[in-house]
Protein backbone atom coordinates (compact mmCIF):
# COMPACT_ATOMS: atom_id res chain seq x y z
CA UNK A 1 0.00 0.00 0.00
CA UNK A 2 1.69 3.41 -1.23
CA UNK A 3 0.29 6.27 1.26
CA UNK A 4 -0.98 8.60 0.77
CA UNK A 5 -4.44 6.78 0.44
CA UNK A 6 -7.38 8.83 -0.60
CA UNK A 7 -10.65 6.90 -2.37
CA UNK A 8 -13.68 6.64 -2.50
CA UNK A 9 -15.72 3.65 -0.92
CA UNK A 10 -18.96 2.62 -2.45
CA UNK A 11 -20.19 0.59 0.25
CA UNK A 12 -19.77 -0.62 3.71
CA UNK A 13 -18.18 -3.55 2.20
CA UNK A 14 -15.65 -1.48 0.54
CA UNK A 15 -14.67 0.21 3.28
CA UNK A 16 -14.38 -2.77 4.88
CA UNK A 17 -12.26 -4.15 2.56
CA UNK A 18 -9.78 -0.68 2.36
CA UNK A 19 -9.13 -1.73 6.18
CA UNK A 20 -7.99 -5.67 5.45
CA UNK A 21 -5.70 -4.08 2.85
CA UNK A 22 -4.20 -1.98 5.22
CA UNK A 23 -3.75 -4.63 8.37
CA UNK A 24 -1.15 -5.85 5.75
CA UNK A 25 1.25 -2.95 7.14
CA UNK A 26 0.90 -3.35 10.47
CA UNK A 27 3.27 -4.21 13.01
CA UNK A 28 3.33 -4.29 16.47
CA UNK A 29 2.84 -1.43 18.49
CA UNK A 30 1.23 0.16 15.59
CA UNK A 31 -0.79 3.24 16.70
CA UNK A 32 -3.38 3.86 14.53
CA UNK A 33 -5.93 7.69 15.21
CA UNK A 34 -9.76 6.93 13.37
CA UNK A 35 -11.38 10.42 12.88
CA UNK A 36 -15.08 11.01 11.21
CA UNK A 37 -18.40 11.63 12.00
CA UNK A 38 -20.65 9.41 13.95
CA UNK A 39 -21.85 6.49 11.35
CA UNK A 40 -18.84 7.84 9.05
CA UNK A 41 -17.81 4.18 8.87
CA UNK A 42 -15.04 3.79 12.04
CA UNK A 43 -16.42 0.47 12.92
CA UNK A 44 -16.59 -1.01 9.52
CA UNK A 45 -12.69 -0.16 8.71
CA UNK A 46 -11.70 -1.50 12.22
CA UNK A 47 -13.46 -5.11 11.38
CA UNK A 48 -12.21 -5.12 7.95
CA UNK A 49 -8.72 -4.16 9.73
CA UNK A 50 -9.34 -7.09 12.39
CA UNK A 51 -10.17 -9.66 9.20
CA UNK A 52 -7.28 -8.93 7.43
CA UNK A 53 -5.54 -9.76 10.74
CA UNK A 54 -6.89 -12.86 10.66
CA UNK A 55 -9.45 -12.10 13.62
CA UNK A 56 -12.99 -13.78 12.97
CA UNK A 57 -14.73 -12.10 16.16
CA UNK A 58 -17.99 -10.02 15.73
CA UNK A 59 -16.48 -6.44 16.32
CA UNK A 60 -18.93 -4.60 18.02
CA UNK A 61 -18.25 -1.15 19.27
CA UNK A 62 -16.26 -0.15 22.10
CA UNK A 63 -17.90 2.69 23.34
CA UNK A 64 -19.27 1.70 26.44
CA UNK A 65 -16.51 -0.63 27.57
CA UNK A 66 -14.27 2.00 26.52
CA UNK A 67 -11.54 -1.11 25.40
CA UNK A 68 -12.24 -4.27 23.49
CA UNK A 69 -9.34 -6.77 23.17
CA UNK A 70 -9.08 -9.53 20.10
CA UNK A 71 -5.89 -11.81 21.22
CA UNK A 72 -6.71 -14.24 17.97
CA UNK A 73 -4.81 -12.89 14.87
CA UNK A 74 -1.79 -12.30 13.63
CA UNK A 75 -1.24 -9.13 15.72
CA UNK A 76 -3.24 -8.71 19.74
CA UNK A 77 -5.39 -5.82 18.68
CA UNK A 78 -6.99 -3.28 20.97
CA UNK A 79 -9.69 -1.25 19.67
CA UNK A 80 -10.35 1.84 21.90
CA UNK A 81 -13.52 4.85 21.29
CA UNK A 82 -12.44 7.51 24.28
CA UNK A 83 -15.89 9.54 23.68
CA UNK A 84 -16.86 8.99 27.22
CA UNK A 85 -13.77 10.17 28.68
CA UNK A 86 -13.07 14.04 29.66
CA UNK A 87 -10.40 15.37 27.34
CA UNK A 88 -6.57 14.59 28.54
CA UNK A 89 -8.47 11.79 30.26
CA UNK A 90 -9.08 14.37 32.98
CA UNK A 91 -10.35 12.74 36.70
CA UNK A 92 -9.41 9.37 34.79
CA UNK A 93 -7.12 6.66 36.62
CA UNK A 94 -4.58 6.55 33.43
CA UNK A 95 -3.48 3.18 34.72
CA UNK A 96 -6.98 1.76 33.05
CA UNK A 97 -5.81 2.00 30.05
CA UNK A 98 -2.40 1.52 29.96
CA UNK A 99 -2.49 -2.24 28.55
CA UNK A 100 -4.12 -1.51 25.70
CA UNK A 101 -1.09 1.13 24.63
CA UNK A 102 1.66 -2.33 24.84
CA UNK A 103 4.18 -2.59 22.26
CA UNK A 104 2.72 -6.04 21.76
CA UNK A 105 -0.44 -4.91 20.52
CA UNK A 106 -1.82 -2.88 17.17
CA UNK A 107 -4.07 -0.04 18.89
CA UNK A 108 -6.81 1.38 16.99
CA UNK A 109 -8.29 4.71 18.88
CA UNK A 110 -11.30 6.59 17.96
CA UNK A 111 -12.12 9.96 19.28
CA UNK A 112 -7.80 10.36 20.32
CA UNK A 113 -8.62 14.03 21.08
CA UNK A 114 -9.36 13.33 24.34
CA UNK A 115 -6.44 11.41 25.20
CA UNK A 116 -3.65 12.69 26.97
CA UNK A 117 -1.72 15.61 24.06
CA UNK A 118 0.58 13.40 23.02
CA UNK A 119 0.74 10.40 24.68
CA UNK A 120 -0.66 8.83 22.21
CA UNK A 121 2.07 8.88 19.64
CA UNK A 122 0.32 7.29 16.47
CA UNK A 123 2.05 5.92 13.14
CA UNK A 124 -1.40 6.01 11.19
CA UNK A 125 -3.92 8.55 10.83
CA UNK A 126 -7.17 7.14 9.36
CA UNK A 127 -10.14 9.86 8.06
CA UNK A 128 -13.48 8.90 6.85
CA UNK A 129 -16.05 11.54 5.96
CA UNK A 130 -19.47 11.11 4.67
CA UNK A 131 -20.47 12.05 0.94
CA UNK A 132 -24.21 10.88 1.27
CA UNK A 133 -25.53 7.80 1.05
CA UNK A 134 -23.27 5.27 1.22
CA UNK A 135 -20.39 7.06 -0.03
CA UNK A 136 -17.19 7.28 2.24
CA UNK A 137 -13.92 9.42 1.44
CA UNK A 138 -11.45 7.18 3.07
CA UNK A 139 -7.87 8.92 3.74
CA UNK A 140 -4.97 6.91 5.10
CA UNK A 141 -1.91 8.85 6.07
CA UNK A 142 1.64 6.96 7.41
CA UNK A 143 3.05 9.22 10.06
CA UNK A 144 5.84 7.55 11.11
CA UNK B 1 -22.45 -15.44 53.12
CA UNK B 2 -21.14 -14.94 50.00
CA UNK B 3 -18.93 -11.10 48.81
CA UNK B 4 -19.30 -10.72 45.06
CA UNK B 5 -17.36 -8.07 43.47
CA UNK B 6 -17.71 -6.47 39.52
CA UNK B 7 -15.64 -4.22 38.27
CA UNK B 8 -16.19 -4.48 34.35
CA UNK B 9 -16.43 -0.97 33.26
CA UNK B 10 -17.37 2.30 34.91
CA UNK B 11 -18.60 1.11 38.39
CA UNK B 12 -16.91 -0.56 41.42
CA UNK B 13 -19.33 -2.63 42.47
CA UNK B 14 -19.61 -5.04 45.63
CA UNK B 15 -22.30 -6.81 47.21
CA UNK B 16 -23.28 -9.51 50.10
CA UNK B 17 -25.85 -12.56 49.62
CA UNK B 18 -26.60 -15.38 51.77
CA UNK B 19 -25.26 -18.79 50.37
CA UNK B 20 -29.17 -19.19 49.44
CA UNK B 21 -28.91 -16.03 47.35
CA UNK B 22 -30.57 -13.48 49.37
CA UNK B 23 -28.93 -10.13 48.61
CA UNK B 24 -28.05 -8.43 51.87
CA UNK B 25 -26.35 -5.37 50.45
CA UNK B 26 -25.52 -4.03 46.84
CA UNK B 27 -23.29 -1.12 46.76
CA UNK B 28 -22.02 1.07 43.66
CA UNK B 29 -18.41 3.37 44.22
CA UNK B 30 -21.00 6.41 43.27
CA UNK B 31 -22.27 5.67 46.89
CA UNK B 32 -18.75 5.35 48.80
CA UNK B 33 -17.28 8.93 47.10
CA UNK B 34 -19.26 11.10 49.66
CA UNK B 35 -17.85 8.88 52.62
CA UNK B 36 -14.36 9.28 51.39
CA UNK B 37 -14.03 12.95 50.52
CA UNK B 38 -17.24 14.08 52.70
CA UNK B 39 -18.70 17.46 51.77
CA UNK B 40 -16.29 18.07 49.04
CA UNK B 41 -16.62 15.94 45.99
CA UNK B 42 -13.42 15.96 44.43
CA UNK B 43 -13.62 16.01 40.00
CA UNK B 44 -13.73 12.24 40.21
CA UNK B 45 -14.28 10.03 37.36
CA UNK B 46 -15.71 6.92 37.06
CA UNK B 47 -13.33 4.07 36.73
CA UNK B 48 -11.21 4.69 40.27
CA UNK B 49 -11.78 1.30 40.83
CA UNK B 50 -8.05 1.21 42.75
CA UNK B 51 -9.59 4.12 45.18
CA UNK B 52 -12.86 3.11 45.33
CA UNK B 53 -13.05 -0.74 45.58
CA UNK B 54 -12.17 -1.23 49.13
CA UNK B 55 -14.71 1.30 50.68
CA UNK B 56 -16.96 -0.32 48.20
CA UNK B 57 -16.56 -3.46 50.06
CA UNK B 58 -16.53 -2.52 53.46
CA UNK B 59 -19.41 -0.63 53.31
CA UNK B 60 -21.18 -3.65 51.31
CA UNK B 61 -20.05 -5.62 54.12
CA UNK B 62 -21.29 -2.98 56.87
CA UNK B 63 -24.79 -2.46 55.36
CA UNK B 64 -25.07 -6.19 55.50
CA UNK B 65 -24.10 -6.38 59.56
CA UNK B 66 -21.26 -9.05 58.77
CA UNK B 67 -17.29 -8.87 59.29
CA UNK B 68 -14.87 -10.68 56.86
CA UNK B 69 -14.89 -13.67 59.04
CA UNK B 70 -18.52 -14.63 57.99
CA UNK B 71 -17.49 -14.42 54.26
CA UNK B 72 -17.60 -18.32 52.84
CA UNK B 73 -16.82 -17.29 49.28
CA UNK B 74 -15.65 -14.60 47.32
CA UNK B 75 -17.23 -14.16 43.60
CA UNK B 76 -15.96 -11.66 41.00
CA UNK B 77 -16.30 -10.72 37.40
CA UNK B 78 -13.71 -12.48 34.35
CA UNK B 79 -14.76 -10.57 31.79
CA UNK B 80 -16.43 -9.27 29.10
CA UNK B 81 -14.97 -5.91 29.99
CA UNK B 82 -12.02 -3.42 30.35
CA UNK B 83 -9.22 -5.43 31.43
CA UNK B 84 -7.71 -2.62 33.18
CA UNK B 85 -10.78 -2.32 35.49
CA UNK B 86 -11.53 -6.04 35.68
CA UNK B 87 -7.64 -6.95 36.78
CA UNK B 88 -8.65 -4.54 39.65
CA UNK B 89 -11.64 -6.93 40.73
CA UNK B 90 -9.70 -9.97 39.93
CA UNK B 91 -6.70 -9.10 42.44
CA UNK B 92 -8.76 -7.71 45.10
CA UNK B 93 -11.13 -11.22 45.19
CA UNK B 94 -7.70 -13.21 44.81
CA UNK B 95 -6.29 -11.37 47.78
CA UNK B 96 -9.28 -11.78 50.24
CA UNK B 97 -9.67 -15.50 48.61
CA UNK B 98 -6.78 -16.14 49.58
CA UNK B 99 -6.08 -14.11 53.01
CA UNK B 100 -9.28 -15.42 54.39
CA UNK B 101 -8.78 -19.10 52.84
CA UNK B 102 -12.40 -19.55 51.04
CA UNK B 103 -12.94 -20.26 47.51
CA UNK B 104 -13.37 -17.88 44.66
CA UNK B 105 -15.54 -18.30 41.93
CA UNK B 106 -15.22 -16.51 38.56
CA UNK B 107 -18.39 -15.58 37.00
CA UNK B 108 -18.94 -13.84 33.32
CA UNK B 109 -20.34 -11.06 33.35
CA UNK B 110 -23.41 -11.94 31.07
CA UNK B 111 -23.79 -14.47 32.98
CA UNK B 112 -24.47 -11.70 35.87
CA UNK B 113 -27.24 -10.18 34.12
CA UNK B 114 -28.78 -13.65 33.16
CA UNK B 115 -29.02 -14.07 37.08
CA UNK B 116 -30.12 -11.09 37.73
CA UNK B 117 -33.71 -12.54 36.58
CA UNK B 118 -33.59 -14.28 39.48
CA UNK B 119 -33.38 -10.89 41.61
CA UNK B 120 -37.01 -9.93 40.35
CA UNK B 121 -38.91 -10.93 43.44
CA UNK B 122 -41.35 -13.07 41.16
CA UNK B 123 -40.66 -17.17 41.17
CA UNK B 124 -38.94 -18.08 37.33
CA UNK B 125 -37.30 -21.20 36.91
CA UNK B 126 -35.69 -22.23 33.48
CA UNK B 127 -36.55 -22.85 30.86
CA UNK B 128 -37.02 -18.73 30.09
CA UNK B 129 -35.33 -16.31 27.73
CA UNK B 130 -33.50 -13.21 28.49
CA UNK B 131 -33.07 -10.04 26.30
CA UNK B 132 -30.09 -8.36 27.86
CA UNK B 133 -29.81 -4.60 26.95
CA UNK B 134 -27.35 -2.37 27.64
CA UNK B 135 -24.89 0.24 26.58
CA UNK B 136 -22.38 -2.37 25.79
CA UNK B 137 -24.66 -5.14 25.23
CA UNK B 138 -27.30 -6.63 23.20
CA UNK B 139 -28.35 -10.28 23.17
CA UNK B 140 -31.17 -12.70 23.73
CA UNK B 141 -30.57 -15.79 25.88
CA UNK B 142 -32.17 -19.26 25.72
CA UNK B 143 -31.89 -20.40 29.22
CA UNK B 144 -32.70 -24.01 29.50
CA UNK B 145 -31.23 -24.94 33.12
CA UNK B 146 -29.54 -23.29 35.96
CA UNK B 147 -26.00 -22.48 34.85
CA UNK B 148 -23.80 -20.77 33.18
CA UNK B 149 -24.83 -23.04 30.19
CA UNK B 150 -27.22 -20.37 28.54
CA UNK B 151 -27.46 -20.62 24.59
CA UNK B 152 -27.08 -16.57 22.48
CA UNK B 153 -30.47 -16.79 20.29
CA UNK B 154 -29.06 -13.46 19.07
CA UNK B 155 -26.83 -11.27 19.71
CA UNK B 156 -25.97 -7.19 18.15
CA UNK B 157 -23.86 -7.65 14.73
CA UNK B 158 -22.39 -3.80 15.87
CA UNK B 159 -23.90 -1.49 18.58
CA UNK B 160 -25.80 -1.91 21.19
CA UNK B 161 -29.26 -0.75 21.81
CA UNK B 162 -28.48 1.28 25.02
CA UNK B 163 -25.64 2.69 22.67
CA UNK B 164 -28.37 3.52 20.27
CA UNK B 165 -29.96 5.38 22.75
CA UNK B 166 -26.81 7.78 23.83
CA UNK B 167 -25.71 8.32 20.45
CA UNK B 168 -29.66 9.29 19.06
CA UNK B 169 -29.25 11.34 21.98
CA UNK B 170 -26.22 12.83 20.81
CA UNK B 171 -27.12 13.92 17.30
CA UNK B 172 -29.57 15.15 18.95
CA UNK B 173 -28.42 17.58 21.03
CA UNK B 174 -29.92 15.95 24.38
CA UNK B 175 -26.89 15.90 26.30
CA UNK B 176 -24.94 12.57 28.45
CA UNK B 177 -25.71 9.94 29.23
CA UNK B 178 -28.74 10.26 26.93
CA UNK B 179 -31.00 6.97 27.13
CA UNK B 180 -33.36 9.12 29.64
CA UNK B 181 -33.00 12.35 27.81
CA UNK B 182 -34.13 10.56 25.15
CA UNK B 183 -37.19 8.94 26.16
CA UNK B 184 -38.24 11.83 28.42
CA UNK B 185 -37.92 14.48 24.81
CA UNK B 186 -39.78 11.21 22.98
CA UNK B 187 -42.62 11.72 25.24
CA UNK B 188 -43.86 15.10 22.94
CA UNK B 189 -43.39 13.31 19.79
CA UNK B 190 -44.85 11.70 17.47
CA UNK B 191 -43.64 7.89 16.70
CA UNK B 192 -44.52 7.53 13.21
CA UNK B 193 -43.58 11.36 11.93
CA UNK B 194 -39.88 9.65 10.25
CA UNK B 195 -39.47 6.49 9.36
CA UNK B 196 -36.18 4.71 10.95
CA UNK B 197 -34.73 1.70 9.75
CA UNK B 198 -35.73 -1.55 11.49
CA UNK B 199 -32.81 -3.43 10.31
CA UNK B 200 -35.03 -5.79 7.97
CA UNK B 201 -32.12 -7.07 6.52
CA UNK B 202 -30.80 -9.06 9.50
CA UNK B 203 -31.90 -12.77 10.26
CA UNK B 204 -32.96 -14.55 12.72
CA UNK B 205 -33.11 -12.56 16.39
CA UNK B 206 -29.76 -10.82 15.51
CA UNK B 207 -30.09 -7.12 16.72
CA UNK B 208 -28.30 -3.70 14.35
CA UNK B 209 -28.73 -0.54 15.40
CA UNK B 210 -25.71 0.51 12.98
CA UNK B 211 -27.60 1.72 9.93
CA UNK B 212 -30.16 2.93 12.69
CA UNK B 213 -27.83 5.79 13.79
CA UNK B 214 -27.14 6.47 10.57
CA UNK B 215 -30.53 7.29 9.24
CA UNK B 216 -31.27 9.89 11.72
CA UNK B 217 -28.13 11.61 11.21
CA UNK B 218 -29.28 11.99 7.94
CA UNK B 219 -32.98 12.95 9.01
CA UNK B 220 -31.23 15.70 11.22
CA UNK B 221 -28.99 17.36 8.02
CA UNK B 222 -31.77 17.10 5.36
CA UNK B 223 -33.61 18.72 8.04
CA UNK B 224 -30.82 21.51 8.90
CA UNK B 225 -30.36 22.72 12.48
CA UNK B 226 -33.78 25.00 13.26
CA UNK B 227 -36.10 21.99 11.62
CA UNK B 228 -34.38 19.83 13.89
CA UNK B 229 -34.28 21.43 16.71
CA UNK B 230 -38.00 22.41 16.01
CA UNK B 231 -39.00 18.38 15.68
CA UNK B 232 -36.81 17.27 18.29
CA UNK B 233 -39.46 15.45 19.90
CA UNK B 234 -40.40 13.87 16.75
CA UNK B 235 -37.21 13.06 15.48
CA UNK B 236 -36.59 11.02 19.29
CA UNK B 237 -40.09 9.36 19.54
CA UNK B 238 -39.62 7.99 15.74
CA UNK B 239 -36.22 7.21 16.78
CA UNK B 240 -37.13 5.29 20.09
CA UNK B 241 -40.21 3.89 18.52
CA UNK B 242 -37.44 2.30 15.99
CA UNK B 243 -35.27 0.57 18.17
CA UNK B 244 -38.42 -0.51 20.54
CA UNK B 245 -39.76 -2.36 17.88
CA UNK B 246 -36.55 -4.09 16.73
CA UNK B 247 -36.61 -5.37 20.08
CA UNK B 248 -40.07 -6.23 20.31
CA UNK B 249 -39.72 -7.93 17.24
CA UNK B 250 -36.51 -10.26 17.02
CA UNK B 251 -37.77 -11.61 21.44
CA UNK B 252 -41.03 -12.33 19.27
CA UNK B 253 -38.85 -14.54 16.42
CA UNK B 254 -37.06 -15.98 19.78
CA UNK B 255 -40.37 -17.12 21.66
CA UNK B 256 -41.45 -18.56 18.05
CA UNK B 257 -38.13 -20.28 17.32
CA UNK B 258 -37.29 -21.34 21.33
CA UNK B 259 -41.27 -22.27 21.82
CA UNK B 260 -39.82 -20.27 25.51
CA UNK B 261 -42.37 -17.41 26.44
CA UNK B 262 -41.36 -16.27 29.26
CA UNK B 263 -39.02 -13.44 29.12
CA UNK B 264 -36.69 -11.65 31.65
CA UNK B 265 -35.65 -8.19 30.59
CA UNK B 266 -32.17 -6.86 32.33
CA UNK B 267 -29.76 -3.86 31.50
CA UNK B 268 -29.88 -0.68 31.44
CA UNK B 269 -32.72 -0.46 28.73
CA UNK B 270 -35.02 -2.08 30.61
CA UNK B 271 -35.73 1.09 32.65
CA UNK B 272 -37.15 2.46 29.37
CA UNK B 273 -41.02 2.10 30.04
CA UNK B 274 -41.94 2.19 26.27
CA UNK B 275 -39.54 -0.93 25.75
CA UNK B 276 -41.32 -2.87 28.32
CA UNK B 277 -44.63 -1.33 27.44
CA UNK B 278 -43.55 -2.53 23.59
CA UNK B 279 -42.53 -6.02 24.56
CA UNK B 280 -45.68 -6.26 26.90
CA UNK B 281 -48.13 -5.19 24.24
CA UNK B 282 -46.96 -8.03 21.71
CA UNK B 283 -47.99 -10.36 24.55
CA UNK B 284 -44.61 -11.61 25.95
CA UNK B 285 -44.79 -12.42 29.25
CA UNK B 286 -41.91 -10.05 30.92
CA UNK B 287 -39.75 -10.63 34.50
CA UNK B 288 -38.25 -7.45 35.09
CA UNK B 289 -36.07 -7.15 37.92
CA UNK B 290 -35.38 -3.72 39.52
CA UNK B 291 -33.51 -0.86 38.14
CA UNK B 292 -30.77 -1.31 40.59
CA UNK B 293 -30.12 -5.05 39.83
CA UNK B 294 -30.11 -4.01 35.49
CA UNK B 295 -27.36 -2.13 35.33
CA UNK B 296 -24.31 -3.20 36.15
CA UNK B 297 -24.07 -4.50 40.19
CA UNK B 298 -22.60 -7.02 41.87
CA UNK B 299 -25.51 -8.53 43.47
CA UNK B 300 -25.71 -10.38 40.22
CA UNK B 301 -22.40 -11.40 40.07
CA UNK B 302 -23.52 -13.06 43.60
CA UNK B 303 -26.43 -15.08 42.47
CA UNK B 304 -24.25 -16.08 39.62
CA UNK B 305 -22.06 -17.70 41.64
CA UNK B 306 -24.58 -19.38 42.82
CA UNK B 307 -24.04 -21.62 39.76
CA UNK B 308 -20.56 -22.21 39.24
CA UNK B 309 -17.84 -23.93 41.11
CA UNK B 310 -15.39 -23.14 43.10
CA UNK B 311 -12.12 -22.66 41.19
CA UNK B 312 -9.06 -25.15 42.56
CA UNK B 313 -6.51 -23.08 44.13
CA UNK B 314 -3.76 -22.64 41.58
CA UNK B 315 -6.36 -21.60 39.21
CA UNK B 316 -7.55 -19.26 41.35
CA UNK B 317 -4.29 -17.58 41.30
CA UNK B 318 -3.79 -17.95 37.69
CA UNK B 319 -6.79 -16.19 36.81
CA UNK B 320 -6.89 -13.86 34.44
CA UNK B 321 -9.35 -11.62 32.79
CA UNK B 322 -11.01 -11.42 29.36
CA UNK B 323 -12.22 -8.59 27.31
CA UNK B 324 -14.72 -9.61 24.55
CA UNK B 325 -17.23 -12.35 24.34
CA UNK B 326 -17.15 -14.05 20.82
CA UNK B 327 -20.23 -15.64 19.58
CA UNK B 328 -17.89 -18.87 20.07
CA UNK B 329 -16.90 -18.35 22.72
CA UNK B 330 -20.11 -18.72 24.45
Amino acid sequence: MEFPVDLKTTSPRETEAVGSELAECFVAGDRVILEGDLGSGKTVLVRGICRGLGIAADITSPTFTLAQRYEEGRLPVSHLDLYRLEPGMAGEDPGVLEGEFSTERVTLVEWPERAPLGALQPTYRVSLQHLGGDERQVLVECLS
Amino acid sequence: MILAIETSCDDSCAAVLTSSGDVLSSVVGSQVIHDLYGGVVPEIAARHHLELLLPVVERALAEASIGLADLESVAVTQGPGLVGALLVGLATAKGLAAGLGIPLRAVDHLHGHVAASYLAGVPLEPPFLCLVASGGHTLIANVQEPGPNWSVVGTTIDDAAGEAFDKGARILGLGYPGGPLLEEQAKAGDPDAFDFPRAKGVAGADFSFAGLKTSLLYAVRDLGEADATARRADLAASYQAAIVDQLVERVTRAVDSTGVSVVAFGGGVAANSSARLGLTAAGIKLVVPPRKYCTDNAAMIGRASLEVQDLPHDAAFSLDAYSTATRAGR
